[in-house]
């Protein structure tokens, strides 16, 4: 992997409004690092200063201070960085008076970068290929979403920001993004910003991800880093309330309907299993759990909350 | 730059809808005109005759006189119902975001308003080709003569002049443009741009009115002369210079010694304040769109 640095932010920070009273600071001091070649997960909930954050990296809004560089190359000085981006904020917009193709061939002209073979090719790899003559306002939610990611490959870019690329998408439409998400990264070296609701989808297809609470990261790291030794074990045993007693001494221990959540990795199983049998209780299963990275980031933003 | 121009064209004609009922209606309704007068004439003696005393005119006249529709009020507040859709549009639709990046937003700006410029000025010249070739066939069935005879000299003035009256109306309808695209960046919006560019235009108009009366309650005379600053002015005097060889006369009173006021009998500074204005805006908008967050 290329160590070059795709994304850097150096203490960003965007406040709305100008009286006090409405004064809204949706992004902190964020500082962020994302190298070349990765799928890059960007997780928040809503509000959280996500799509506010995606604006300033390309230049749609202006940050009250700090900095966003693109390949070293700032975003507001050095406007020309921007040709090595495409984008896809906040659900695909159109004109839609025009046709899916005409779209494309004015997004094209307009970064100097027209190419109608380039343009065709991309209306096939989306599947719109044969719809590509109709005027976009009659296109769905999934359909100008797959326009819209042509839209970001327009010129070949180096470095992919998508904000919800699946929106309105069906599950095969998802698994197909997926896949064509990670063989960018794979195969053609690309750089993919991604942020999306979906945590298992970005659970499957992301190298890192950055979690963004209030407007700050309240985590960042490598995704199997960020839920290892989050595991848990699931126990089945008889009477559930006797076993939940001899394993609190040594574990943290959640009584579900009629199992166990016990805060234990795998490989310490069967010491579980000889602590309830020495007291008594009948094991029926034990099996490991992998925490998932949605119970994660659950866990995270509710914890962020906390020391809010 | 040629690509950039590409594809603004292609946003302006493409939205058939609007450049139908905004641009392309002037030739058309002219064609429509044409064509209902055509039958009236063709059935109708009288109407022949009333033709041949009343309306018999210049094929030089006809030609040129087209070009002063973007600078008549209806003209204006269709050309600023136009621009208002091409700069306040992309916010409605949300495709800013989508050409921001790709380009400088100076670049964007003023492209569109070249654009636009360009757009309406074809609109126009199409319109006086088929008015003045209409009106010929007109006058050929009304049985009256349509002159002058086309020598060098004739078709070298009249160069000249539809020149100056083409940029007349592609400056009128950039400075018309400025106000809607200005007050389509501010609002947002495509009825905000066009109620408060026509109210910008409105307000101009009636600055004179105004002016008169500081001159009057102060007994500063001169601050009419203020009004020679206005776009407004300034176009009026130099349709006059093209039509009249004249400048324009402001009469703001029905009749008396001071019923006629000549603010600036001067071509050349129009043409300078017309130039000013036109630069200003194009300035204006780009700057206040190099600050604007795009949030939609």
């Amino acid at each position: 992997m290329s160590q070059t640095v795709a994304i850097q932010t150096r203490g960003l920070s965007k406040t709305f409004g100008r009286r006090a009273r409405k004064r809204i600071q949706a992004v902190k001091g964020l500082n962020l690092e994302v190298q070349a070649g990765q799928v890059y997960g960007f997780l928040g909930p809503n509000g959280a200063g996500k799509s506010t954050t995606i604006r300033m990296l390309l230049g749609l809004i202006h940050p009250t201070s700090g900095d966003a560089y693109l390949y070293g190359q700032h975003v507001r000085r050095q406007h020309g960085v921007l040709r090595r981006v495409g984008a896809l904020v906040e659900g695909a917009a159109f004109y839609p008076f025009l046709s899916g193709r005409r779209n494309l061939e004015v997004l094209a002209r307009t970064a100097n970068c027209y190419d109608p073979a380039r343009i065709e090719m991309l209306l096939a790899q989306v599947g719109l290929a044969e719809r590509a003559t109709q005027r976009v306002k009659g296109y769905s939610t999934g359909m100008k979403q797959r326009l819209g990611l042509a839209a970001a490959l327009l010129g070949d870019p180096d470095l992919l920001i998508l904000d919800e690329p699946t929106n309105g998408l069906d599950p095969s439409g998802m698994h197909e993004i997926r896949t064509f998400i990670r063989e960018l990264a794979d195969r053609h070296g690309k750089t993919v910003f991604l942020s999306s609701h979906l945590l298992g989808e970005v659970e499957q297809v992301c190298d890192r991800v950055a979690i963004i609470n209030l407007g700050e990261i309240v985590r960042e790291g490598a995704v199997e880093e960020l839920l290892a030794g989050k595991s848990t074990l699931r126990v089945e045993a008889q009477p559930l309330q006797r076993a939940a007693e001899v394993l609190r001494a040594h574990w943290r221990v959640t009584v579900n309907e009629t199992w166990l959540t016990v805060s234990a990795r795998r490989d310490e199983s069967p010491q579980v299993v000889r602590q309830l049998v020495a007291a008594g209780v009948d094991v029926y299963q034990v099996t490991g759990q992998r925490q998932t990275l949605e119970e994660y980031f659950l866990a995270v933003v509710q914890e962020s909350l906390a020391h809010a | 730059m040629r690509d950039l121009f590409r594809a603004e064209w292609l946003k302006i004609a493409g939205n058939r809808w609007v450049a139908g009922c905004m641009v392309w209606i002037f030739p058309l309704g002219a064609l429509a005109f044409l064509l209902i007068a055509g039958v009236i004439l063709l059935l109708s003696s009288p109407a022949r005759q009333g033709f041949r005393q009343d309306e018999a005119a210049l094929w030089t006249e006809q030609a040129i006189g087209v070009w002063s529709f973007p600078n008549n009020p209806v003209g204006r507040l269709i050309l600023l119902g136009f621009t208002a859709v091409v700069f306040a549009g992309e916010y409605q639709w949300g495709t800013w975001k989508n050409i921001v990046p790709r380009n400088r937003r100076f670049s964007l700006v003023l492209v569109k308003f070249v654009a636009l410029g360009v757009f309406v000025v074809l609109a126009f010249a199409l319109m006086s080709v088929l008015w003045a070739a209409g009106w010929g066939v007109l006058t050929r069935i009304a049985g009256a003569s349509y002159g002058p005879r086309v020598t060098a000299e004739v078709i070298r003035d009249f160069a000249g002049d539809y020149a100056l009256a083409a940029s007349l109306a592609f400056t009128s309808t950039i400075i018309a443009a400025g106000y809607a695209a200005l007050a389509g960046m501010l609002t947002r919006s495509i009825l905000g741009g066009v109620i408060v560019g026509f109210a910008v235009t409105f307000a101009e108009n009636l600055s004179i009115v105004v002016l008169l009366l500081i001159g009057w309650l102060l007994d500063i005379p001169k601050a009419v002369l203020a009004y020679r600053f206005t776009p407004g002015y300034n176009l009026l005097n130099v349709a006059s210079w093209i039509s009249e060889k004249a400048p324009s006369v402001v009469r703001p009173y029905e009749s008396g010694t001071h019923a006629e006021i000549v603010l600036s009998d001067s071509l050349e500074f129009s043409v300078l304040v017309l130039a000013a204005w036109v630069v200003g805006l194009i300035l204006l908008t780009g700057l206040l769109f190099r600050r604007q967050d795009i949030t939609s």
